[in-house]
């Protein structure tokens, strides 16, 4: 048996650019981390042990992660239709969670009543028809776009909280703040804690078993700062905008 | 590829995709292994090339049922490597499918040769003629 070794440097680039496609393949179709981290590994050792072409030898990254992933058993795109549907509502009812709380707690803060608008109910009518594009976008576990994501959501809630503050509500109805506070808190917490919980890093498949649970807790540990900032910046703005005003 | 029998012409896809998870299987049996050596023990076997593409999900597949079982191991430049082996499982299946697939290419090793030992011979006074084309494509019609 003979072990190729091509021109290391390019043949790397290569390979490690089919992996990258690959990966967001797998993710598209919902394979977990721990085994596209098994996947990408054998990719590469075949690849740095043949020399091969990465194309030429796995065919198209979304061809072979089809291959993989065919089960003729199952209807998988009925279920991942029905799963991307429920991570829309998911999202929706966290995001109305975020927003509920964001108003009852600047109310609060502020002493004056919380007003239910219709903002609170179209932004996440918005997201969740926004989310399943997306969550392909967070699917790919790249840092840059999942954190380009909560920046865009934390801009838009506070662009929003600013116009609220400046320009006020098309509709408003003012409510005790504990009566928004309450159960948008409940409904954020739980979003937050089954989104944290859901964090399914790609796994180097060298890592034992402590490893790897150390890393899901990191980026789960990461995941839960990053949502809770999405909850705790609009509410500074908006209390900072409010008492500047 | 050219199979070991001299012909210039690689095994036809369909057979491969009938007996590869058997040949598969009983590469590994030899011993320890991994995917890039398995692709090449079968070429030089003379089963001919098994991509990537369909190798590794085809091995994939023989780990979901329990037929092998798989370590990581560190590779020997960089990235990590799995190792495949085969299991009790794994050699109760290769003997069963092994003799029923030895079974069924002598049938079609018999069959052939008969047929192609008549096509040899002269054929009898008074017997029947030897079906045309023609009437073996109708009969598969009907």
């Amino acid at each position: 048996m003979t072990e190729h070794t091509p021109a290391p440097r390019l043949h790397a680039d290569a390979s490690e650019r089919y992996c990258e496609e690959l990966l967001l393949a797998l993710r598209m179709q919902d394979v977990p981390g721990q085994r596209i981290g098994e996947v990408l590994g054998e990719v590469r050792d075949h690849l740095a042990s043949s020399g091969e072409d990465p194309v030429e030898a796995f065919g198209a990254p979304r061809d072979y992660a089809a291959a993989l992933t065919a089960d003729p058993t199952a209807d998988r795109s009925t279920g991942r239709r029905s799963a991307r549907a429920l991570e829309a509502a998911r999202n929706a009812a966290g995001v109305a969670g975020l927003l509920w709380s964001v108003e009852g707690a600047t109310a609060l803060l502020t002493g004056r009543p919380a007003v239910v608008s219709e903002f609170q109910v179209l932004l996440p009518v918005a997201v969740a028809v926004a989310a399943p594009l997306l969550v392909d976008v967070v699917a790919t576990a790249r840092r840059a776009g999942a954190l380009g994501w909560g920046l865009l959501v934390a801009a838009v809630l506070a662009a929003a909280a600013t116009t609220r503050a400046w320009a006020g509500p098309l509709l408003e109805v003012p409510v005790p703040a504990a009566v928004l506070l309450v159960p948008g808190l409940l409904v954020a917490a739980a979003w937050i804690v089954a989104t944290a919980r859901a964090v399914d890093p790609v796994l180097d498949p060298l890592q034992g078993a402590a490893s790897s649970r150390r890393r899901r807790r990191r980026a789960s540990a990461r995941l839960t700062a990053l949502l809770l900032l999405l909850l705790v910046a609009p509410v500074v703005v908006s209390v900072g905008l409010q008492h500047l005003g | 590829m050219t199979p070991p029998d001299g012909s210039p012409d690689p095994w036809p896809a369909q057979w491969l995709r009938g007996v590869l998870d058997l040949a598969v299987l009983a590469v590994i049996a030899r011993g320890q292994t991994y995917g890039y050596r398995i692709g090449n023990d079968l070429r030089e076997l003379g089963v001919g090339t098994v991509k990537g593409g369909t190798l590794y999900p085809l091995l994939a597949r023989l780990e979901e049922t329990g037929a092998v079982s798989t370590t990581w191991r560190e590779g020997e430049s960089g990235p990590g490597r799995k190792w495949y082996e085969i299991t009790p499982g794994g050699r109760d299946r290769l003997r069963q499918e092994g003799a029923r697939w030895r079974t069924f290419a002598r049938l079609t090793s018999d069959l052939t040769a008969a047929a192609a030992a008549a096509a040899t011979s002269a054929p009898e006074p008074g017997a029947a003629p030897a079906p045309t084309r023609q009437s073996l494509d109708a009969g598969a019609q009907r």
